[in-house]
């Protein structure tokens, strides 16, 4: 699967029958997502096993109503990140990680001043950005999956790009 | 340096990749059968309960089917068989004795005539389960009967996606251990605890048949009105003659039947 978008198709005309095809052909696109949107695989493997059991719980429900249960997957989770996330942390079930428990704070991005950049801004203004670069989704697209204004989401997006741009600034003069 | 050309970059970076699983699918396949199986077991419990509560003025005796003791005691068929504590249930302290005694509650409401609605007292058993959030005469400390959904997704609480009646959206309350619901007038209509909720009549899950009925004069075996709020009432349901949801209701609602 090419990395980058997730897979257009996936989250198009399932069946009622077919969440384990759905779970196969969308997990590693959402724990991508997931990813970029925690900062960490750890908790992306939590976000995402939490937000795909909820929503195979109610899958025939959310496969007529929303007809797009991939949109609907990676709107849940932007929200359950932003609001309610990070209680204790559950056993992995959905992804392959690295057991040194080190290595969740020395991480793959360890040479990259955007990633650590990203990962020290508040969850929803990350979110926000996620959405808008990862997902390429408008200002009005994000207001709507997280229900908030579009105002807030300018007003977020203002404020994320500012402290990255100063962190990024600050690591540059660093080097020097 | 483009700040949003390095964003686009940083994101299609293969190093977000995350290696899934071998068996990811079976294990999210059985989370969600396991969830929707829980959430299907409490709800069809709770309305055969409260329709046995309603039909049956002796209200200990009534249920019998296998389906309705579901909720409070799973793993057994018959309410009496409860003796011993199970930690799943709300009731972990079921006892015996309430099942089999119908004329019990008689005698004893007519023996204290003189109890106040208002006053917490000492009728009631201590309950087993935990005290939680208190459900008040208009809400429960943070969720409201009349809030609306904006102030609720102002306060970043995020709808459920349980299928509810039409016009009803629910939102989990702010400990998560209840649901209130909005109905078609845009406001919270209903607010439901099934576990850690007490009344200021000292009402909580686990409380006996009868102790709600020495807390609230005008009990029905179903609703009482609520002290403080002619506005909305008060809808209990029971196994093996406790309580196991509390639902503070407006009078006008068609969300929670």
């Amino acid at each position: 699967m090419t990395v980058g978008t997730l897979n257009p198709a996936v989250g198009e005309s399932y069946g009622v029958d077919d969440f384990g095809e759905f779970v196969q052909a969308a997990l590693p696109g959402l724990l991508r997502y997931g990813h970029a949107l925690t900062g960490n695989p750890h908790d992306a493997a939590d976000l995402v096993q939490t937000v795909l059991e909820k929503l195979g719980s109610r899958w025939a429900r959310v496969v007529r109503n929303t007809g797009d249960p991939l949109a609907y997957a990676r709107r849940a989770m932007a929200n359950t990140h932003i609001s309610r996330w990070r209680r204790t942390r559950r056993e992995n079930l959905v992804a392959e990680l690295p057991d040194i428990p080190a290595a969740a704070a020395r991480d793959r991005f360890d040479n990259e001043p955007l990633w650590q950049a990203l990962r020290a801004l508040p969850k929803r203004q990350r979110a926000v950005i996620v959405l808008r670069y990862y997902e390429g989704l408008s200002e009005a697209e994000i207001a709507a999956a997280l229900g908030v204004s579009t105002g807030t989401v300018k007003s977020q997006a203002s404020k994320a790009m500012a402290s990255l741009r100063t962190r990024m600034r600050a690591t540059e003069e660093g080097r020097c | 340096m483009d700040l949003e050309d390095e964003l686009q970059r940083l994101f299609k970076d293969e190093r977000l990749d995350v290696r899934v699983a071998s068996d990811a699918e079976s294990n999210v396949v059985a989370g969600a059968h396991r969830l929707r199986r829980r959430r299907m077991v409490a709800m069809s419990a709770a309305g055969v309960l409260s329709a046995a509560v309603l039909a049956g003025g002796a209200l200990v005796l009534t249920q019998s089917g296998p389906q309705s003791s579901g909720v409070a005691t799973p793993p057994s068929d018959l309410p009496i068989d409860s003796t011993q504590p199970t930690a799943a249930g709300p009731s972990p302290e079921t006892s015996v004795t309430t099942a089999p005694s119908p004329p019990e509650p008689v005698s004893k409401s007519t023996s204290s005539p003189v109890d106040s609605p208002g006053a917490t007292k000492p009728t009631a058993q201590p309950p087993a389960s935990k005290p939680g959030v208190i459900l008040g005469p208009t809400g429960d400390g943070t969720t409201r009967l009349g809030d609306t959904q904006k102030d609720l997704e102002s306060a970043k609480r995020v709808p459920t996606t349980a299928k509810e009646p039409a016009g009803c959206t629910s939102f989990p309350t702010r400990s998560a251990t209840g649901t209130a619901y909005i109905g078609q007038s845009g406001k919270v209509v209903a607010i439901v605890y099934r576990s850690e909720a007490t009344t200021p009549e000292n009402i909580t899950i686990g409380s006996t048949a009868d102790s709600v009925k020495g807390a609230y004069r005008d009990f029905t075996g179903s609703t009482a009105t609520v002290p403080g709020n002619t506005a909305a009432k008060y809808k209990f349901t029971f196994a093996s003659g406790k309580v196991t949801s509390i639902a503070l209701l407006a009078n006008q609602q068609d969300c929670v039947s």
